[in-house]
C-alpha cells in the first residue's frame, strides 16, 4: 500500500505540471464574480439584457413567468421586462427570423439560454468586457476573445471613460449574472435543498452507525 | 401471517430464498471499505432505473425534439432537474464505484479459483454498462453527445472490407441521425438495462455459490463450527446489511454533494458542449469522450493507424477477462503477495488514471508519447503475469482472517 501511495503522489505531482502545459495555449480569460442569490444585480442584468440583447437574442427555453421568479420579482412587475402583447407564459423568443438575421449580421445571433452552461461565465464576462474600436469591421468594433465577431458592441455607453452611469465591469456582471440564473433557473433552490439533504444524510449516518455498532458487538 | 407465510413458502421459496441469501448466507467479519463498493453498484443500478423510468416519461427520442425536451425536463417538469441530475450523476458514480469494484478484485484476488465466474460474469456486466453509457450519452441531442456517437460509431469503418457497411449498418443512416437517436434511445432504455439486470442476478447467485472472498483471501469455509458455520463467517443480514447502510448513507452524502452543488462537476459529469445542440455541421473544439472512457480513449489514439488503435482499445477492454487464468500465483490477496505483484499493480494502476487524464487532453506531442507508455504497461500487466507470477515469493497466509 506504501508503494500505492509514493506512486500517487509522483503521479499528482507529475500531472499537474502537465496540466499547467496543457492549458498555457489558451488566452486568459478574466475571471468573473458574480452573485446568483444577488437579486438586485439579477433585475439590473434582466434590464440590460431586454433592452440591449433581447432584440437579436432569444432565450427559448425561458418563459417571462420563470424569468420572474429567477429574478425575485412579482409577475405583474414584469410590464417593463416584456415586448407589449406577449404573455408571461411565452418563451422569451423575438420576433427576428433566423433567415434574415443572417442576411444582416452574416451569421444569426445565438439563443443564449444556454450558453452561460457552454461557454462558461469567464468567457462571457470576458467576451462583454472585450470590445475595441476597429475600423476594418463593418459595424467598427471588434473583439479580443472573438476574433472578427459580427456581434456590434451594443453596450458602447459603457465603455466610455468619465461618462455617467455604471462601468462596463458592472453592467457586464450584471448580465452574466443574469444568463448564469437564464441557463440554470433552479440552482439557488437545488443549493438550498442541498444543505438539508445532507443534513438529513449526516443525521442518518449517525443512527446507522449507532446500529451497525449494536448489532455487531457480539462479533469478536 | 403465520398462515399466509405457509401458504405462500408452500408454492415459493421465499423463507428459503431469504436464508440462502441473508440471514445464513455467511460472510467474513473483516470486510474492509473495498467490500462496500458491491452494494453501492447495485443501489446506483436501483436508482438509474427509477430516474431512468421518470426521464423517459417526459423525454422524446427524436433529433427534432431531444434538447429542448431535456431542457423541458430541467425548467417545466417538477422535479425534473432533480431526477436528470441523480441520473447524469449516477452515470458516472456508477463507474466510479465499479472501477473500485474491480481493483478490489485485483487487490485481494477475487478473480482466482473458485470465483473465476464471479469475474468472468463481471467483466461482462462491465461491458454491458460500458455499451448503456455510450447509447444512454447520445440521447440529450448535445453537440458532444453528436460528435462522441459519431467518433465511436465510425471506428467500426476500421474493420477491413465490411467497415463502411457495417458503421452504417448500426447508425442506419450514413450519419447519425434521428434514425440512430431511435435506436440508441431503444438500446439504452430496453436492451442492455435487461441484460444488466440479469447478469447482476446472475453475478450474485455465482458468487453466493462459492461464497465471498476477504482481505486476506482465506476461504472461510475451510475452518467452519459444529453446525456448519465458518468461524470467520457472519451472515449477511443482519451483520452486513446494518454494515451496508452505513456505506451506502456515507455514499449519498457524496453523491448528493455532486447532484446538488456540482452537478457538472466542472465538465467532467456534464460536458460544456453538450450545453449546445447537436449540429452536423460544426464539431466541439476538441471532441472528448466522458472520462470513464477516456482510457480506453487515450489507447485508441495512441496508435497511429486507425485499425491498429480500435485493437488496441479491443484488446484492452477483453484482456482483464483473462485474469483467472494468467495469474499463476497461489496467494490471492496482496497483503501477501510478493513486491513483483506490488509494484505490477501499482504502475498497472497509475497507467489507467494517466490514460483516463491522457484521453482528455489533445493527442498532440508529448501527451501521445505518454499515452503509448502507458499504453505498453497497460498491455503489459496482462501478458507478463503469468511470468512474473511464477515465482512469485510469498509471505505465508494465515488460517483465521485477522
Amino acid at each position: 500500500m506504501i508503494i500505492i501511495k509514493r506512486f500517487l503522489c509522483i503521479l499528482i505531482v507529475t500531472m499537474t505540471g502537465l496540466n499547467a502545459y496543457a492549458q498555457h495555449s489558451a488566452s486568459e480569460l478574466h475571471i468573473y464574480h458574480g452573485n446568483i442569490r444577488d437579486l438586485e444585480s439579477l433585475q439590473r442584468g434582466a434590464s440590460y439584457f431586454m433592452n440591449m440583447c433581447a432584440g437579436c437574442h432569444d432565450l427559448q427555453y425561458m418563459r417571462y413567468s420563470q424569468m420572474a421568479d429567477a429574478i425575485g420579482i412579482e409577475e405583474y412587475h414584469l410590464g417593463s421586462l416584456m415586448p407589449p402583447g406577449s404573455s408571461m407564459l411565452n418563451p422569451m423568443s423575438n420576433s427576428m427570423e433566423d433567415v434574415d438575421a443572417a442576411r444582416w449580421f452574416g451569421v444569426a445571433p445565438p439563443d443564449l439560454s444556454l450558453v452561460s452552461r457552454s461557454l462558461g461565465n469567464d468567457y462571457l464576462y470576458s467576451f462583454l468586457t472585450g470590445f475595441y474600436a476597429d475600423s476594418n469591421r463593418p459595424n467598427g468594433a471588434n473583439n479580443h476573445y472573438l476574433e472578427n465577431t459580427s456581434m456590434p458592441n451594443v453596450l458602447w455607453q459603457y465603455y466610455e471613460d468619465g461618462s455617467e452611469g455604471p462601468s462596463i465591469e458592472v453592467v457586464a456582471t450584471d448580465l452574466v449574472n443574469f444568463l448564469d440564473i437564464v441557463g440554470e433557473p433552479i440552482q439557488v433552490y437545488r443549493q438550498d435543498l442541498g444543505v438539508k439533504v445532507i443534513g438529513f444524510l449526516l443525521l442518518f449516518l449517525f443512527i446507522a452507525y449507532a446500529l451497525k455498532k449494536e448489532i455487531w458487538r457480539e462479533v469478536k | 401471517m403465520e398462515k399466509l407465510n405457509t401458504w405462500i413458502n408452500k408454492r415459493f421459496p421465499l423463507a428459503k430464498l431469504i436464508k440462502e441469501h441473508a440471514t445464513e448466507y455467511y460472510a467474513s467479519k473483516n470486510f474492509n471499505f473495498w467490500y462496500g463498493f458491491g452494494v453501492l453498484a447495485f443501489v446506483v443500478l436501483a436508482l438509474q432505473i427509477f430516474t431512468g423510468i421518470f426521464l423517459t416519461m417526459n423525454y422524446k427520442p427524436s433529433a427534432a425534439d431531444a434538447f429542448a425536451s431535456v431542457e423541458y425536463i430541467m425548467r417545466d417538469v417538477e422535479w425534473g432537474w432533480l431526477m436528470r441530475y441523480l441520473h447524469s450523476t449516477g452515470a458516472s458514480a456508477f463507474f466510479i464505484v465499479i472501477y473500485l469494484h474491480m481493483f478490489r478484485a485485483l487487490m485481494y484476488g477475487s478473480y482466482k479459483k473458485p470465483r473465476e465466474l464471479v469475474w468472468l460474469i463481471g467483466m461482462v456486466i462491465y461491458i454491458c454498462l460500458m455499451a448503456e453509457g455510450f447509447f444512454g450519452y447520445l440521447l440529450p441531442w448535445g453537440n458532444m453527445s453528436y460528435w462522441g456517437a459519431q467518433v465511436i460509431v465510425s471506428l467500426f469503418g476500421a474493420v477491413p472490407y465490411f467497415g463502411e457497411g457495417l458503421a452504417e449498418w448500426i447508425r442506419g443512416d450514413f450519419y447519425i441521425s434521428d434514425v440512430t437517436l431511435n435506436r440508441f434511445f431503444a438500446f439504452h432504455v430496453i436492451a442492455v438495462p435487461i441484460m444488466l439486470l440479469l447478469l447482476v442476478v446472475v453475478h450474485i447467485m455465482a458468487l453466493h455459490e462459492v461464497g465471498s472472498n476477504n482481505p486476506d483471501g482465506i476461504e472461510i469455509k475451510e475452518l467452519k463450527d459444529s453446525d456448519g458455520i465458518p468461524l470467520d463467517g457472519v451472515a449477511f443480514h443482519p451483520f452486513h446489511t446494518s454494515k451496508d447502510l452505513v456505506i451506502i448513507i456515507v455514499f449519498l452524502i457524496l453523491f448528493s454533494a455532486v447532484v446538488f452543488f456540482a452537478p457538472e462537476m466542472g465538465g467532467y459529469f456534464l460536458e460544456h458542449a453538450n450545453f449546445e445542440p447537436a449540429d452536423s455541421l460544426q464539431t466541439p473544439e476538441h471532441i472528448a469522450p466522458v472520462w470513464y472512457f477516456t482510457p480506453f480513449y487515450a489507447m485508441l489514439r495512441a496508435v497511429p493507424s486507425k485499425l491498429g488503435g480500435v485493437l488496441l482499445m479491443g484488446l484492452a477492454i477483453l484482456l482483464p477477462i483473462f485474469l483467472p487464468w494468467l495469474d499463476k500465483c497461489r496467494v490471492k490477496s496482496i497483503r501477501y503477495r510478493g513486491v513483483t505483484f506490488k509494484i505490477a499493480l501499482a504502475l498497472f494502476t497509475i497507467s489507467f488514471i494517466a490514460l483516463g487524464y491522457l484521453g482528455l487532453q489533445p493527442a498532440t506531442g508529448v501527451f501521445t508519447l505518454l499515452a503509448r507508455g502507458f499504453s505498453a504497461i497497460y498491455i503489459a500487466f496482462f501478458v507478463f503475469m503469468p511470468f512474473y507470477t511464477k515465482h512469485e515469493k510469498t509471505k505465508p497466509v494465515p488460517e483465521r482472517v485477522t
